[in-house]
């Protein structure tokens, strides 16, 4: 081990902090959740109504999103890892130290999750 | 390339591709992507015995055989990606006077996980995938040290034979 080595550890760990600042969770208590299929927006649901969204894309590849109060979670998945639903409820305080922080991902279907929190007025 | 050097490239890469499997059965803690790479000490090893055109034969045979064996198109997408972006940084780092392997097998770790995070944007949110780089970043640091210290323990013990 030598000093440049420390160097290069000391790069990718600048690297992480920097990224860190960059995609800060959200805080707040009220906000809404934005449903992604692949690069594009499919839904924007409002995090105070309860409500379950089914997203077909047609080709086997299902998932339902389910809206409790304050937070949003995978209740489902067609997808063959379940890494999404694994992740559980995402919320505004969960989301200051889950790995994922505000997002919910499910890798082979294409669709994520980006819980959007506000300060309540 | 004689009968010796097959005989080689066929050990090194089914070191690889056991390496990998028995890696794939170990529990992983609760973060998806995170992984030891143990299989990248034997890049490692042939990036400073046998250099650079050697690994990246190795590295594509391990891609496709692992693929085919052990995955799906998808999981050969990602695994392409991350070993030609580890590499590539592996064999630009080696050729840097004084960074030892410990160094050359962070930064190969970190880029693996930046070229899996390029093809998991492809599919999603790119935001998402940025989120999630920070701590595949942390952990590359601590699985490049810890397979950087095998492979530099490995090389002393193979040199002096």
């Amino acid at each position: 081990m030598k000093r440049i080595d420390l160097v290069v550890i000391g790069t990718v760990l600048a690297l992480a902090a920097i990224l860190l600042l960059l995609f800060r969770a959200p805080s707040g208590a009220e906000g809404y959740a934005v449903v992604y299929v692949n690069d594009e927006e499919y839904a924007r649901l409002p995090l105070d109504t309860p409500a379950t969204l089914t997203i077909d894309q047609g080709d086997g590849k299902v998932n339902v999103v389910e809206i409790f109060k304050g937070g949003v979670r995978m209740q489902s998945a067609s997808c063959h890892n379940q890494l999404c639903v694994q992740q559980g409820d995402v919320t505004p305080q969960s989301a200051a130290h889950a790995a994922l922080k505000n997002w919910i991902v499910c890798l082979p279907n294409g669709v994520s999750i980006e819980l959007v929190a506000e300060d309540a007025p | 390339m004689n009968a010796g050097k097959i005989a080689r490239y066929g050990l090194l890469t089914g070191v690889m591709l056991v390496l990998g499997y028995v890696e794939s059965l170990l529990p992983v803690v609760g973060i998806p992507g995170i992984k030891l790479g143990l299989s990248n000490t034997v890049l490692l090893y042939a990036l400073c015995l046998m250099g650079a055109k050697s690994a990246v034969l190795l590295a594509v045979l391990k891609v496709l055989l692992s693929g085919f064996l052990f995955g799906s198109p998808a999981t050969m997408l990602y695994s392409a990606a991350g070993a030609a972006l580890s590499l590539g940084v592996m064999m630009l780092l080696e050729r840097v006077p004084n960074v030892s392997i410990i160094g050359v097998s962070v930064a190969g770790a970190a880029f693996h996980n930046i070229g899996q995070c390029v093809v998991a944007a492809l599919f999603v949110q790119a935001r998402a995938v940025l989120a999630y780089l920070p701590i595949l970043l942390v952990s590359a640091v601590v699985t490049g040290f810890v397979t950087g210290v095998a492979a530099k323990y490995l090389l002393r013990y193979i040199k002096k034979k």
